[in-house]
Formats: C-alpha cells, structure tokens, sequence
C-alpha cells in the first residue's frame, strides 16, 4: 500500500483533512453551545426580572399584585410557565427556613402539595451557601444545576415523584433576605430542548462529515491523478524505450522530473555510444585478423606443396602470428576507453600528473628529462579517472620519448573549455598532414608503437566526452598537442 | 646474475626460465605468490621478475612487501594490462620497469641487463675496463680487440666482478650469483674460476685485474671508462 506514491499522498492527504474537519467540527459545537446556554440563560433572567415585577409580598406570603393579575396570566402561560410546560418550564419561591415552596407560577394563590409536586427541586442547602447569590441582589444569576431526587427532609409533597424530570435544568436564582423569612425566587427550565437541538445538530453535523468526506477522498483521487499522472506517463516512456519503440524520453515533464529525464536521456546515448564502439572495434577486430589469417593459411599450403621452403614460410607464419598478437592487443586498448559511467564528476587533473611525471622519470630514466607541470589544484575537466590517467599518460609518454630533455604540461580556461597544453622540445609532427596521426584504424599504422597508436586512443577518449585534441607546435619548436576538455 | 621469476603459467615461466639461462643468468622460479614472496625477500637474488596476477599473494603485493623490507634491486613487473592507470600504479609501487605481456626473450634480457647495469652505475651495453671490454648483450670479452674466449661460468664471474668493478666481492656472492638455491656447491669451484680467468685475461700478470683479498672476497681493479 505504502509503495505506491499515489496512495501515500493520499492516505496522508485524506487523513489531514478529516482530522481537521473533525477538530473544526467539535470545536464549533462546543461553541455554540455555549451561546445557546448563554442566549436562554439571558432570556431566563428576563423573565425572571418580569415575574418579580408582578409579585408583591404581603406579610409573609408572595401572590400577584391585584390589579396585574391578568397581565401576569398572560405572562405566565405565554411563557408556558404553568402546567402547560409541566417541569419544563416554571417558576416558584422557597422558603428556606420551612424548606417549603410558597408561590409557585403553576397557582398563584393555592399551594398544595400537588402544586409543589409538579416543580423541580434543587440541592437548596447548596445554594444558600453560594456566596455569589448571598450578594447577587438585585440581579438574579444563572446555574445550571441537577436537580435533585428528594427534595428536603420533611417539606417532601407526598405525591412527588422524579419519574419525568430532565437531567438539567438552567435556572435563574435570586434571594431575598427579610425578617419573616429567607427566600428564594427560582426561574427554571429543562436544558433538554437545547441539549435536543444540538444533538440534531450534531446527527446534521454528521451527515455533511460524511458528505465532504466522500467529496474529498474523490477530489483527492482525481488529484492524486493529476499528480501523479506525469509519473505514469514517465514509466510508459521509460518502458517503450525498453521496448524499443522509441529512443529517448521526449515529452516535457514537471521540473521535479526533469533531472531525472536528463540523466535518463544522458545514460541512454552514453550506451547507444557504447554500443556502436563496441560494433566498430569488433568490426575492426575481424576485419584486420582476416588479412593475416588467410595469409597464414596460404603460407601452409605453400609450405605443404614446397617442403624446401618450409624454413622461410615458417618465419613468415611468426610474422603474422606478432601482427596478429599486435592487433589485438590495440583492440583491447581501445575497448577499455570509457567503458564506465555516463556521469562523470569533474576533476582536478594535477594529481594525475604529478603522479604521470613520476612515473615518466622511471620509465626514461636513461634519458637526461626534465618535466614541468604548470598546471595549478583549479583546472579541472569532466573526464573518467582512468582515461584522463590513459590520454595524459599516452601524451606525456610520447613528449617524452621524442623531446630532446624538455616535456612542459601548461593549462587554461578559455571558452568553457581547459586547454592543455603538452609541449615537449623534440623534432615536432611530420610537416605533412600530421592530422594522419589522430584518425582511428589499425592497417596504415606502422608496426612501431610510435605516435600512432597513443594518438589514436588519446583521440576517441577525447571524442566520447565531446572535447577536441589539436597538432600544433611548441614554443620551443618541438610538439604541442593542445587538448579541448570539458569542464 | 641471478634472478627470479614469479609467474603461474607454467608454460610461461618454462620459456622465461629457459630464455634467461641462455642469456647468460641463473635463474629461481616461483609459481605462485607465497613463494615468490619467500624467494624475494630470502634468497640473495640481483633482479626480479614479477607477474602481477598472481593467485594468493598478487605482484604488486610482492612488490610492495620486497620494497618495505628495504630491499633495493631491481623489479620487472609483467602484465597483460597496457593502461597507464596500472604502468602508473605498479611503478608508484616500487617496481623499476614493466613489460606487457607476451614477453620477447631479447627484449626480457636485455631490459633486465639494463636495469642491472643502471644499479651497478653503468649505462652502456659495453662495458669498459681499459684493456679489458665487455659486451653484455654479445656476452664477448676483449683484450685491446683480441677477443678471448671464455665458458659459460667463467664470462658469468667476469661480468659480475665488472659490473661491480672497485667493489669487495665475497665468494658467497659469486655463489648466489651463479648457482640456484638447491645445486650442490663447492666453494672451491670459484677459485678455480678465478684461476682460470687470470690466465687467460692477464697470462703474464702485466695488468693484474682481479685482486685477492684474503677472508673477504675479490676486487676488479681496473678504472672504468664509462660510467
């Protein structure tokens, strides 16, 4: 599952969104449902300050102001504040000495112990601790509270039961402190229809989680195409190539892909490159053992029909026996140039040379030789290890064998290019068409392992990277070879 | 002189062995790298003739090991490898020179001849100790342009006394120089070269080249002229 790029995007992706939808989602809840409680407990309180304003205490006992009687009629049972809103809604004074209701909106004026069954009641010895209440006055405050399953000790109405009271109430409190008693003014209602409308909401909530969720994971799908679609078409260039249909990676890809494509691309031509050197040095290979194995061959039947002359033809069979032994051994100098990477880091070429120059003085120690490398930690060219090491040890080799006792290697940055320079203070090139040296082919080489067939390897090396190698002559008259190399 | 060679191809080492007695050398053969090492490091050899891929200890492993031990004469390194990179390495390693496979007898011999000359301070092929020349390439000797006709062993103790001409040489160097590691030897037989050299390069003891030092071995005594 996690191997594929596609389903990682969008597991991760997926699972980022619906976490996220979810934290918004309860915090939102949360939120409102703290407004709501606000929002009603605001109301509360004004009710509460209304139904004060229609009571009036009248020697012990609180009952409707006569002349409001019917606005408070109006008042209560709009507010469904009488039985109509049986312990949902309603209102009523406690006494806390007798630890008995004493007015409650459900009848006025008759308390009975029906009446005092039908309210809610509430932990009063609780209350009256509360010290906020104690200096509330004249303002009531809001609580939510549970109510509790006994009311008092022995104020309990005898046909109370706590069979339908909701588990929480919002109630508005005020006390009134006289000398004929210590009361409390309850506002109530039942928190269920808030806690009924938010569980609405939150099954509403629900339902459109669901909703976006499917929406999402299909828009994250087709994203998730989108993305990864250039992917796709990656693999099928990649595989047509295998196929052979096709040679290079052509289309144009996201810039992420592009390095990717380059070096694929690069990689390919480094071996079709291959490839053909390969085709060619076999080529070559065959073509040249054909000469010297005829000749051969003709040699032994000159030798069987002449026996007389066997000395001779036997000499001559050695002959081309070495020839052949020469061959090859060019062919496999030649096979091993850039048989390696296609990404090559670019290189300081001053340690290959001092290392070359050591060495130089060991092979030509009979010879009185001096060699200078003028080339400084900064010219540096893309070029193999192993055939920079090959090129400039063919070239030094060389200065070295024809100079008289000078061989000077000097570099430059010019063009984007480093120039080296090897100089040595020998006889120079053959004046006529010295470019001879440089073409590639084993026949018109002289037997002698002179310039010719060092050139010849420093020459395809130098071609494989795209560099260019020049004859020219030194300024102390003898051989310059001037090389081109990509830096 | 006397010279090993390391190499595994049995067929090879057979023709290298062969080649270089004919030149004129004696010759120890290893066949493998443990034992060259053995022989390089334990035997009193002039020259030796390394092939580079070796099974167990490879060439440049000898190489390294001869060179670490101090020892200073001259290496052949042999290879089927032509890449610089490898020349380069093998050089860097100690060896003196290095030849690629297949192997000419003349070009061994004398490559071989040359790097012993050079450790002796000679640079020709010729090597003259006025009135007496020595060619080491023909392996003839003359007196002003008499030529003198020596054996096999005899020309052997000759050039060895030239090549290091002005040196103390002890009898048990000649030995070395002459016999392989497991011939017979007679100490005796030295003198009776010695003998026999001087009556045939000096019978009227006018020039007296070779000199007796008693207890420590014999000295040529005539100047060279080239160095």
């Amino acid at each position: 599952m996690s191997s594929s790029l596609r389903s990682r995007q969008l597991v991760s992706g997926f699972s980022i969104i619906v976490v996220g939808i979810l934290v918004l989602g309860v915090l939102l809840h949360l939120s409102l449902y703290e407004r709501k409680k606000e929002e009603s407990g605001q109301a509360l309180q004004s009710t509460a300050l209304t139904l004060l304003g229609y009571l009036e205490f009248d020697h012990g006992y609180f009952k409707i102001t006569d002349n409001l009687a019917e606005e408070a009629a109006n008042f209560i049972s709009n507010g469904r504040l009488d039985t109509s809103g049986e312990r949902e809604r309603f209102a009523y004074i406690y006494d806390l000495t007798t630890q008995q209701v004493v007015w409650t909106s459900h009848d006025r004026n008759n308390i009975s112990d029906s009446i005092r069954a039908v309210v809610a009641y509430f932990d009063f010895d609780k209350i009256r601790e509360d010290e906020e209440l104690k200096n509330a006055k004249p303002k009531s405050i809001v609580r939510i509270l549970q109510p509790v399953n006994k009311p008092n000790a022995n104020g309990t109405p005898s046909n109370w039961d706590n069979s339908n009271l909701a588990t929480e109430y919002q109630v508005a409190l005020q006390r009134f402190t006289y000398s004929y008693g210590d009361y409390i003014f309850v506002v109530a209602q039942s928190l269920e229809a808030v806690n009924k409308e938010m569980s609405d909401l939150r099954v509403r909530f629900a339902v459109l989680f669901f909703v976006s969720v499917v929406l999402i994971l299909i828009a994250q799908l087709a994203s998730s195409f989108w993305v990864v679609s250039p992917i796709k078409e990656f693999e099928e260039e990649v595989h047509s190539i295998q196929l052979g249909e096709q040679e290079l990676i052509t289309d144009d890809y996201p810039e992420e892909l592009t390095p990717i494509k380059n070096t694929i691309n690069a990689l390919i031509s480094h071996e079709s490159g291959q490839k053909q050197r390969y085709k060619d040095s076999l080529d070559d290979l065959a073509h040249s053992l054909k000469t010297p194995l005829a000749a051969i061959r003709s040699q032994i039947e000159v030798g069987n029909q002449m026996p007389e002359r066997q000395q001779e033809v036997l000499t001559d069979i050695i002959g081309q026996v070495d020839y052949m032994q020469e061959i090859i051994s060019r062919q496999l100098r030649k096979a091993m140039v850039t048989s390696h990477s296609a990404i090559i880091i670019s290189q300081p070429i001053r340690p290959i040379l001092l290392r070359l120059a050591e060495t130089m003085k060991k092979v030509y120690r009979d010879k009185t030789l001096e060699i200078r490398i003028l080339v400084d930690d900064y010219a540096k060219c893309r070029l193999d290890a192993e055939d920079l090491m090959e090129l400039m040890g063919n070239l030094i080799s060389n200065a070295c064998r024809f100079c008289d006792q000078l061989v000077e290697v000097s570099a430059h940055i010019r063009e984007g290019m480093l120039i080296v320079d090897i100089d040595d203070d020998g006889m120079g090139f053959p004046s006529e068409n010295p470019s001879k040296l440089l073409q590639r082919g084993i026949r018109e080489d002289s037997k002698s392992e002179g310039q010719g067939i060092g050139l010849a390897v420093s020459t395809e090396i130098i071609a494989a990277v795209g560099g260019r190698i020049e004859l020219l002559v030194s300024p102390q008259v003898g051989a310059r070879v001037r090389l081109h190399l990509p830096i | 002189m006397r010279v090993l060679v390391v190499e595994d191809i049995a067929l090879l080492r057979e023709k290298i062995v062969e080649d270089l007695k004919r030149a004129g050398f004696t010759v120890d053969s290893a066949a493998d790298g443990a034992q060259g090492l053995y022989i390089a490091t334990e035997y009193p050899i002039d020259i030796a003739i390394v092939d580079l891929g070796l099974p167990h200890v490879s060439g440049i492993d000898i190489i390294r090991s001869v060179r670490a031990k101090g020892l200073d004469y001259p290496i052949v390194a042999l290879t089927v490898r032509e890449r610089w990179e490898s020349k380069v390495e093998v050089l860097e390693a100690g060896a003196d020179d290095y030849l690629v496979k297949p192997v000419h007898a003349e070009e061994l011999s004398a490559r071989l001849k040359a790097l012993l000359r050079r450790k002796t301070g000679w640079t020709q092929a010729e090597l003259c100790c006025p009135p007496i020349r020595l060619n080491t390439s023909e392996q003839r000797v003359y007196i002003d342009e008499r030529e003198i006709i020596l054996t096999a062993y005899e020309y052997r103790v000759l050039e060895y006394l030239i090549l290091h001409a002005g040196e103390v040489v002890s009898k048990t160097r000649l030995t070395d120089s002459l016999y392989e590691e497991d011939t017979d030897r007679d100490s005796n037989v030295i003198e009776v070269f010695i003998r026999r050299l001087r009556l045939k390069l000096d019978p009227d003891e006018v020039i007296k080249p070779i000199e007796t030092l008693r207890g420590r071995g014999y000295r040529f005594t005539l100047e060279r002229t080239n160095p």
